[in-house]
């Protein structure tokens, strides 16, 4: 039943990182990255019930605080300061979204098809880690995709947001056990570094009046 | 990071006064770090806080290199932060900040150096970036905010894939070490012949180009050129002296103990490290700024690096240390030169600097270190090349050798151009063109000129052969062949 509850919802990710994608208007694209954070917080704590892994309780705890409320919060405040609605992207919604369904779906096939090749420990063979380390190669790959395909600048932020998720939920499938202080360490870089760039980006608003990439890349790289 | 609080603190206050607390505290940094190499000379090693810290000469030397060149870029920066205030660059108000990031900068790469778990070395390096994006981004003008944003995001995302390829590397240690020791790499040395062979490939793969994007080595480089230009002169000495081998003694702590038994690794790191080296100065050649071409110059001098570690024979660690040390204070030192330029003539632009009247003491410090990175014998950065090129040749490494001693040759090539652009066009009776006696610039303060001066007797006295800096660079590659057999 809890391995039930965990795959509806770790598929429920996928589609809240195709929706914050998508979502051209910014607070609701922010409203949807806070509601799959939660989602990894959730069933961070079903995990913690099904493996009896008590630490898996903080990593919960840890997902709720920085990724559901702090990053959410910082998005929202940030978002205010520059315009709601997003730069129109490369692609319009429709090639965009089939776009993304097939990274997304391939990245989750090859996932799920080599978990045994990717599994490091016999103990973290089988369900429920094959579905969470598929669908978090899908989100990791959706979030790669709003870094190449989205030219507003809040928007990319976003999308590494939904990287970082990714990657956190990849740790279930490949160190349950890592320290919950490390985790700490990793989660309060990604939630600096998510305040910064904003901060940035609200500067680069300020004084170019857009968050169009394309406009504001005056230098060469 | 004391230094750090109290600088904002008083600065809030006294902003006239900023910078005073950062010198003191970077010279206290630097004499901790000198008495630290007094302490792991001769290959001594210690730990702390249960294994989480360790120190040996790898780890003391390098700490040495970054406070030093900490020390040195606080001195300047200084005097070139309250020339940009004269000049309306920059508000009084905001000394301060610049003073109070530096200093965290500057903490969390010593720290990097000293740290033994694997997962706060992805913490440690990604927080250096965040304390460096502040100081990037820091004029707060379009291009400059540009290079913050870009410097962030790409290092960021390098860097989390940098996290996956640690976190790979645990969970295959733990059954054999258990939880908490599966996090110190020299724990993990010990056990490296044992782990699941294509977990580690994939996983140091992932290290090498998720640190190396923080070290700019191609194709993960995009980020670095704009923000070397953009970025204030002492920010971007730290940055391309000491913060890129940050990075790169990272790679070198975590994937140098898979060597011995995944030579596909070290194959790995020696073709990104040729690509990195030929294609950074091949573009260096088509800049026209000054500090653009010392960015990608530094690109080319990573990839010198990360191939001697690719190598991964003693004679290969000597040479990719030697380097370190070589390009991490010549470097620096020419970023500063670049910097009194700046401040002289209000331009970073070879062929416009060419119109003016230099420093013939400027013009000899900037020349000295472009030949050391560029070489020529008997400087510095001659012996450090000469052990890779070395290296690769008992390794039967011809085409990465050819590749090493073509670059070498081109950077001799771009170093001189720029500086006879600069420096050599002009003559004393007036510029090249018979016009007017040409402009001598505002001249550049005697603290920076100091600075610029004391780093550039550094560099000849890397170079001259003096039994301590070899020794201390024997006992450093020593300490890491010694981690590699997990001792």
């Amino acid at each position: 039943m809890i391995s039930y509850a965990i795959m509806y919802i770790s598929l429920l990710m996928i589609v809240t990182s195709l929706l914050a994608m998508e979502w051209r208007s910014l607070p609701e694209a922010v409203y949807t990255y806070q509601v799959q954070s939660v989602l990894i917080a959730l069933v961070f704590a079903l995990y913690a019930y099904l493996l009896h892994n008590s630490a898996l309780y903080y990593w919960s705890g840890t997902a709720l605080v920085s990724k559901g409320i702090i990053v959410p919060w910082l998005l929202r405040r940030y978002v205010l300061r520059v315009h709601s609605k997003e730069t129109p992207p490369m692609l319009t919604i429709l090639p965009s979204m089939v776009l993304g369904i097939a990274a997304a779906l391939l990245g989750f096939a090859w996932a799920f098809k080599h978990h045994a090749d990717l599994v490091l420990l016999p103990e973290l063979a089988g369900e429920p880690y094959r579905m969470n380390s598929a669908v978090a190669a899908a989100v990791l790959i959706l979030g790669f995709y709003a870094l190449l395909t989205r030219r507003d600048a809040f928007k990319i932020v976003i999308g590494l947001c939904l990287l970082e998720n990714g990657v956190h939920m990849g740790l279930i499938s490949l160190a349950p056990s890592i320290p919950e202080t490390a985790l700490i360490g990793v989660v309060t870089d990604v939630v600096v570094s998510v305040g910064m760039l904003l901060y940035i980006v609200t500067g680069i608003y300020r004084s170019a009046g857009s968050l169009d990439t394309s406009h504001i890349a005056q230098l060469r790289g | 990071m004391i230094a750090a609080l109290v600088e904002y603190g008083l600065g809030r206050k006294f902003p006239a006064a900023a910078g005073r607390v950062a010198v003191l505290g970077a010279t206290v940094t630097f004499g901790i770090a000198i008495a630290l190499v007094k302490a792991v000379y001769g290959g001594a090693r210690y730990t702390a806080l249960g294994h989480q810290l360790l120190a040996d000469t790898l780890a003391g030397f390098v700490a040495l290199i970054i406070s030093f060149v900490g020390w040195i870029a606080t001195i300047y920066a200084y005097s070139y932060l309250r020339r940009q205030v004269a000049d309306g660059r920059v508000a009084v108000e905001r000394m301060p900040v610049f003073f109070a990031w530096c200093m965290v900068f500057i903490s969390t790469m010593t720290a990097a150096t000293v740290n033994n778990n694997l997962i706060m070395m992805y913490v440690l390096v990604e927080a250096t970036t965040l304390a460096s994006a502040v100081l990037v981004s820091y004029y707060w003008k379009p291009e400059s905010l540009e290079a913050g944003y870009k410097y962030l995001l790409l290092c960021s995302v390098g860097i989390t894939i940098g996290l996956l390829g640690c976190v790979v590397i645990y969970s295959s240690a733990v059954p054999l070490v258990g939880g908490h020791n599966a996090m110190l790499i020299s724990e993990i040395a010990k056990v490296a012949g044992q782990l699941p062979r294509m977990a580690i490939l994939m996983a140091s793969v992932l290290v090498i180009i998720g640190f190396g994007s923080k070290a700019g080595l191609v194709p993960f480089h995009a980020w670095l050129p704009d923000t070397y230009s953009q970025a204030p002169v002492p920010v971007t000495a730290l940055l391309s002296g000491v913060a890129s081998k940050v990075a790169i003694y990272a790679v070198a702590r975590i994937v140098t103990i898979f060597f011995p038994g995944h030579s596909a690794i070290g194959t790995f790191a020696i073709i990104l490290g040729a690509i990195s080296m030929l294609v950074g100065i091949i573009v260096a050649y088509q800049q026209t700024d000054l500090r653009r071409m010392l960015a990608y110059s530094s690109v080319s001098q990573m990839g010198y690096i990360i191939l001697a570690f690719g190598i991964g024979s003693y004679l290969g660690f000597y040479g990719a240390i030697f380097h370190l040390l070589t390009h991490g204070i010549s470097k620096a030192m020419m970023f500063l030169c670049c910097g009194a330029l700046a401040i002289s003539f209000g331009t970073t632009d070879m062929r416009q600097l060419g119109t003016k009247k230099h420093s013939r003491l400027l013009a000899v410090c900037f020349f000295i270190g472009a030949l050391a990175i560029g070489g020529m014998p008997p400087l510095s950065g001659f012996w450090s090349k000469f052990a890779i090129y070395v290296a690769a040749g008992q390794a039967h490494l011809w085409w990465p050798l050819g590749i090493c001693l073509l670059t070498s040759l081109l950077t001799l090539a771009v170093m001189i151009r720029a500086g006879a652009m600069i420096f050599l066009q002009h003559s004393p009776h007036g510029d090249s063109h018979g016009s007017a006696i040409a402009d001598a610039g505002r001249g550049c303060p005697p603290v920076m000129m100091t600075v610029i001066v004391l780093t550039t007797l550094v560099v000849l006295v890397t170079g001259s052969n003096i039994g301590s800096v070899n020794h201390l660079i024997d006992f450093s590659a020593k300490a890491l062949l010694q981690q590699i057999v997990g001792g």
